[in-house]
């Protein structure tokens, strides 16, 4: 037995094989986020001018190569890419709602692990559950606030925008220096020789 | 514990990116509802644990086996264990060059786990010393808005060559005072008649030879050749390694060597060997199947670069004794080992050289002038030949898809070299 690990681990008994094991590629995974990709894309198409047809093409484009998994950042393009349709559009407020969800649900199954067997997409869809209904219940709110047609404030709108800014800021900042691997080239590097 | 640093998933990325856009669009618009483009990505960020995951995780990369043979299955197994639940756990394994993935998939994922231990079982198709795979781990903890990527690594995998089916049948003119599986050339107590004489007092009754001594009138006891060990010393030329990966140069010479190895030390034989190439190393002969395992590990160090030119009077006699039959598998390439053959000729040793290059330079037809290159170099190569053949030393090609058996068939009768004991340098001559 060669154990080229810095600790060993209590046992074999102690792991416990929770999950199945993956025998082939999710394909269910994969065509579920391109299936919402792609109604993400042209439900606000039927709203839109037809020069953001080419906003629509781009946006198909990045969904496409986001399933390969090789540009991470193409599902972020394809969704800015919906906004920005979105924006055109003549769409009124529950369609926005729908559209909002639409890219939450095509966020959260594009960042589903890759080769999730059919098996595991139940489970795993179970533990996304909880960001959809909240997803729910703030564009359900929204709407609501929408319908009392508040007042215009540059200012609250402004506050709104910078409050927004620094949230995003402070939730993608790099960890504590306490909290970094070994150093040897990856985080966390477990094992070698 | 291994310590783990984890960073905002992409998921997260993405929410906050598309969050940011739907209020920048509401804001460069005017159009209010826009914020409903961003409000879902704004809950499910706001529902993400802030706290990251646990600091600090057990990794173990295990082989269920060190060493084995080209072709061999070895399993990996590769753990985590984690103090809390994570989302998921992806494990995905990148095989090294010449190792094959037999079963099952690549890539494993578990869901909502704190512990995983998969196992792949893998096929090292190429000799040597070398890392059989690296498996990237890759965690999500807190609704997947966090992420963390391990590496685990197995330790090294010792590859031996898988040795060919080979029989002992090569010996030198001199064998050993030991017992052994070869038929000497005195008289002893072997199963191989080699005489009669007559009866003398104290032979055995059962050696009486009765229809001669019938017809001679006398006694006469049938006399048998003595069963005598071998000494064989392998030389590896490791100057140069060229050809395609697994039929290369060197991959044919440490095959034939471990063939020779495993058909002549489950006899009795002793087998020893040299690397010619770089730093000289060598293993004296000795006997035994533990010989075998030596032989190999040695073997395994041998593919290294070097300008070194190799000096065969440094080595001992204990690891090189007079008399030696001396199989060299070489492609001949290199001015170095010509030298090292004809200084071994020269003292005595019985030698057999097999030539390992089995794929000519590359040559472009359409060039006149690389094509008569290609004349040259076999006209210059049938040159060396000849010229070690006056030597006294056979060269004997091993083309591909020949067992070494066929290779060695021409060389039968026992080789001639110095006597044992007799002083080194006293050439036997070209036979």
């Amino acid at each position: 037995m060669n154990a080229g690990s810095a600790e060993r681990m209590a046992g074999p008994e102690r792991v416990k094989r929770a999950a199945a094991v993956v025998a082939h590629p999710g394909l269910a995974g994969m065509a579920m986020a391109a299936g919402l990709g792609f109604l993400m894309l042209c439900w606000p198409a039927l709203w839109t001018p037809v020069w953001a047809y080419a906003v629509l093409a781009g946006g198909v484009v990045a969904v496409l190569a986001g399933l390969t998994g090789r540009w991470p950042a193409a599902v972020t393009v394809a969704a800015v890419a919906a906004i920005g349709e979105s924006a055109v559009s003549r769409l009124d407020g529950p369609g926005l709602a729908a559209e909002g969800m639409l890219i939450l649900g095509y966020l959260l199954m594009a960042g589903a692990p890759p080769a999730m067997p059919r098996r595991l997409t139940v489970p795993w869809a179970r533990r996304q559950a909880p960001l959809g209904t909240a997803g729910l219940v703030a564009a359900g709110a929204v709407l609501a606030a929408l319908a009392l047609r508040p007042a215009t404030s540059l200012a609250m709108v402004l506050i709104g925008l910078a409050a927004a800014i620094a949230a995003y800021v402070l939730a993608l900042r790099r960890g504590p220096r306490r909290d970094e691997g070994t150093g040897d080239g990856m985080p966390g590097k477990a094992a070698g020789p | 514990m291994t310590p783990v640093r984890w960073r905002a998933s992409a998921t997260l990325r993405s929410l906050a990116t598309v969050a940011v856009a739907g209020l920048g669009a509401a804001l460069v618009t005017g159009h209010a509802g826009l914020v409903l483009l961003a409000a879902p990505a704004l809950a499910a960020l706001a529902l993400m644990p802030r706290g990251r995951g646990p600091s600090g995780m057990q990794v173990t990369a295990a082989m269920s086996a060190s060493r084995c043979f080209e072709g061999e299955e070895v399993t990996l197994t590769v753990a985590l264990a984690s103090p809390e639940r994570l989302d998921d756990i992806t494990f995905h394994l990148e095989a090294a060059p010449g190792v094959v993935l037999t079963s099952p998939a690549a890539t494993q994922t578990f869901v909502n786990s704190a512990d995983a231990a998969p196992d792949w079982t893998l096929r090292p198709g190429r000799w040597g010393r070398h890392m059989p795979a690296t498996v990237v781990i890759s965690c999500r903890y807190g609704l997947g808005g966090w992420h963390t990527v391990l590496q685990a690594r197995p330790g090294r995998l010792d590859v031996f060559p898988r040795p060919p089916r080979v029989r002992s049948r090569l010996v030198p003119a001199e064998l050993l005072r030991r017992i052994g599986e070869h038929t000497g050339r005195a008289a002893g107590e072997g199963v191989e008649f080699s005489g009669l004489r007559p009866y003398v007092p104290g032979d055995r009754f059962r050696d009486i030879n009765y229809p001669v001594s019938a017809r001679r009138g006398q006694l006469h006891v049938n006399q048998r050749a003595a069963q005598r060990a071998a000494d064989l010393v392998i030389m590896i030329d490791a100057f140069g390694d060229v050809g395609p990966p697994g039929e290369s140069t060197l991959d044919v010479a440490v095959q034939g060597a471990a063939g020779l190895v495993a058909a002549y030390l489950p006899t009795g034989d002793r087998v020893g060997v040299v690397g010619l190439g770089g730093m000289l190393r060598w293993l004296g002969p000795a006997p035994g199947m533990r010989q075998f395992y030596r032989i190999a590990e040695m073997m395994l160090d041998i593919r290294s670069e070097s300008v070194v030119t190799p000096d065969l009077g440094r080595i001992p006699r204990t690891a090189l004794p007079p008399g030696t039959l001396v199989v060299l598998f070489s492609p001949l390439l290199d001015e170095r080992v010509l030298g090292a053959i004809t200084d071994l000729r020269q003292r005595g040793f019985p030698l057999i050289v097999v030539d390992v290059l089995r794929h000519e330079p590359p040559v472009s037809p359409r060039l006149e002038s690389s094509v008569l290159a290609l004349r040259l170099w076999r006209l210059d190569r049938a040159a060396m030949r000849s010229g070690l053949a006056r030597l006294g030393v056979p060269v004997l090609g091993w083309p591909s898809g020949e067992h070494l058996d066929g290779v060695l068939a021409p060389v039968r009768t026992p080789l001639a070299g110095v006597r044992r004991g007799a002083p080194a340098g006293t050439s036997a001559g070209p036979r």
